[in-house]
């Protein structure tokens, strides 16, 4: 009862009571998400980018409710403590321009962030090991496994193709984005794209992004992912050096970390399994790197014609 | 009753302050919110960030100097004091019911709370002769070249064997027109000079879109002005002038009614001297009755003759009014002295296009 009594006495909410402790609480107003906070550098990052990327947008981010005296967070024990709207029902794929559009503007305020700040300068940006991928599969390449040759293979020169790319345009900078960007966060109020952000640390990059992408993908078809690509291109030019990163992030092969998770040679019969959902693994994520090609190869026909 | 379509449209706006509505009306550019927390007025508008972030700034400026009669603007649970959905931008206020009783005080109100407003922020600004000329010139020129249109249209209107009833009624006031339109420019340049000799002028927090519509009572019936989103900083004149440029065109409105408004006014803002002949220049400019002109050039198949008549000579018996007012202004007694203060200028407009009618 300390956190609610708390609550009622710091926002503009009557009648809290809890629906899923500790996060979930229902009031008269609706229902609400409590987050908590270990990191103040962290929190500030994520109300900035919740604020500024509703900015114009028709989608809406899950910003902090404000306290009564205009805080976007109480302090609570040794944490700071948000609330937020919540909803549980999808939004879904269908809207794909809805979508476009908030990811555009997503970018557009990842792009904005403060280099100078020390926490934004200190994000971390992921680097894909494939020396260590070919560690793990050592075995499977010793025993000669075609897909394994095949995929190790290919890595390497998607690899060399992305660090190609980057080092073309490695003095542009790149956008810090919420660690978890998912489909699933995407929700329906109003008819509205209500987006739940996370309490992740960002990333620096366009990992988040890519593997966006591959939920899109999943969910969708080689069409839809095009057509959103388009979206967001209209809101953010991803025919500039911006759009050369997220392809050198597509291109890298990340989903090697995956198909290997997939492995087991615990027994034969295992082993057998999980080569096969490898392949399976690997294959679908080729499907990623071949549509988004061919969608800059479409854009970079229509330029030149 | 509220469709889904106006749930659909408004439903993302209101979200923002988590109301969910029962009812939506349309007053004029505002909504009615009826919900079980109570009833609101959603006001749509096109502003840009700089407008929106100017025009919450006003609001709040408003009460921090102690000026309480705005409605004020309810924050959405982010802590924002607009939404911002498209191109579009909304705010919340409280929903005041109009009155009809208030309706004969309105004037008096109004002119009350913009003198208070103006009192407040009054500023004699440090003198920038750079700025006195640019606005000097921007208006004279857009003045004259207004003139030159009206008498090239009275040329080809003379040339014509058979003119339009239009053209006739324009052209039997057309040295009168043109007298005003001299007069406006001879005190636009006074105020000119001296601006120059005097090297001061005073700029105050304009309403920039006054008007009696921009007034509402609340239920303990104490007036509130609403709709700052033209708020600017600039010569009081401003205001007065479209205030009373609009009221002059009120069927019942007198020149003697307008003097003792502004004999109210200036129980908070005396006016200088080259103040008043700048309210009296502005006045002068028959800007309503050369856009009477421009519509019935552009739209002339939109309205019949008759309509583009009766519009044009109630323009003119308007300005006929404001001219036996300019007069009553001039005769009024000298302003009291002024307290200097030690503001840093910033701009001046004296011109005041789209306030007119």
């Amino acid at each position: 009862m300390e956190l609610i009594n708390t609550l009622e006495k710091e926002y503009e909410l009557y009648g809290i009571r809890w629906k899923e402790r500790p996060y979930l609480i229902m009031t008269d107003y609706g229902e609400k998400r409590i987050r908590y906070w270990s990191e103040k550098d962290n929190l500030n990052w994520h109300i900035r980018w919740r604020d500024e990327s509703s900015k114009g947008s028709s989608a809406v981010p899950d910003r902090m409710i404000r306290t009564k005296s205009g805080e976007a967070a109480i302090k609570y024990g040794n944490r700071w403590l948000t609330v937020h709207d919540h909803t549980k029902e999808w939004y879904g794929c269908e809207d794909i321009e809805r979508w476009g559009q908030f990811i555009g503007t997503l970018l557009n305020t990842a792009m904005s962030s403060d280099n100078q700040d020390v926490f934004v300068k200190q994000t971390r940006q992921p680097v894909f090991d494939l020396n260590q991928c070919i560690t793990r599969a050592q075995k499977y390449l010793e025993a000669n496994f075609q897909c394994m040759v095949t995929s190790i293979n290919e890595s390497k020169q998607r690899l060399e193709f992305s660090h190609a790319i980057k080092n073309n345009v490695r003095n542009h900078p790149l956008p810090v984005l919420d660690g978890e960007l998912s489909i699933k966060n995407g929700r329906k109020i109003f008819h509205f794209l209500f987006y739940q952000g996370s309490e992740a640390l960002p990333i620096k990059g366009y990992l988040p992004l890519r593997k966006f992408l591959v939920e899109w993908l999943e969910q969708t078809s080689t069409s839809s992912l095009k057509f959103l690509l388009t979206e967001v291109n209209k809101h953010f030019s991803l025919e500039s050096e911006q759009g050369l990163l997220l392809l050198a992030e597509v291109v890298t092969p990340w989903e090697l970390y995956d198909c290997l998770d997939q492995l087991d040679n615990s027994s034969l019969e295992r082993m057998i399994d999980g080569l096969k959902k490898y392949e399976v693994c690997w294959e679908s994520n080729r499907t990623l790197v071949k549509t988004v090609t061919e969608w800059f190869d479409e854009k970079r026909r229509k330029v030149a014609l | 009753m509220t469709t889904e379509k106006d749930t659909l449209n408004y439903g993302p706006v209101l979200f923002h302050y988590d109301l969910f509505p029962e009812k939506l009306e349309q007053h004029g550019k505002v909504k009615k919110v009826i919900t079980k927390r109570g009833t609101f007025a959603l006001k749509e508008a096109e502003m840009t960030e700089d407008e929106r972030s100017w025009f919450t700034h006003v609001i709040q400026r408003l009460s921090e100097i102690g000026f309480h009669q705005v409605v004020p603007l309810y924050p959405t649970k982010f802590g924002d004091y607009t939404v911002q959905l498209g191109s579009r931008t909304y705010y919340l206020m409280p929903w005041f019911a109009s009155d009809e009783r208030n309706e004969r005080a309105k004037d008096e109100v109004l002119i009350d709370h913009l003198g208070k407003i103006h009192a407040l922020t009054l500023k004699e600004q440090d003198f920038s002769n750079e700025v006195v000329e640019h606005s000097y010139q921007y208006l004279m020129n857009r003045w004259e070249n207004r003139q030159y249109e009206m008498e090239r249209f009275t040329e080809e209107a003379e040339q014509k064997t058979y003119m339009s009833p239009f053209e006739l009624t324009y052209l039997s006031h057309f040295h009168q027109i043109m007298r005003m339109t001299e007069e406006a420019k001879r005190r636009l340049k006074e105020w000119y000079e001296t601006c120059q000799r005097e090297k001061r002028y005073r700029s105050v927090l304009c309403h920039g879109k006054v008007s009696r519509n921009h007034l509402i009572f609340n239920p303990t019936g104490e007036g509130h002005l609403l709709n700052f989103e033209k708020a600017v900083l600039d010569t009081p004149i401003r205001d007065l002038a479209v205030y009373f440029r609009r009221a002059a065109h009120q069927k019942e409105w007198t020149p003697e009614e307008g003097k003792s408004l502004l004999d109210l006014y200036e129980k908070h803002v005396p006016l200088l001297n080259e103040e008043r002949g700048l309210l009296i220049s502005y006045l002068s400019y028959p800007e309503p009755v050369f856009n009477a002109v421009d519509l019935y050039c552009m739209k002339r198949n939109d309205y019949s003759q008759i309509e583009m008549v009766h519009r044009l000579e109630s323009r003119i018996r308007a300005m006929k009014k404001i001219r036996d007012f300019c007069d009553a202004i001039m005769m009024a007694p000298p302003p009291a002295p002024m307290e200097p203060t030690d503001s840093i200028p910033t701009k001046i407009h004296i011109n005041d296009d789209g306030d007119h009618i």
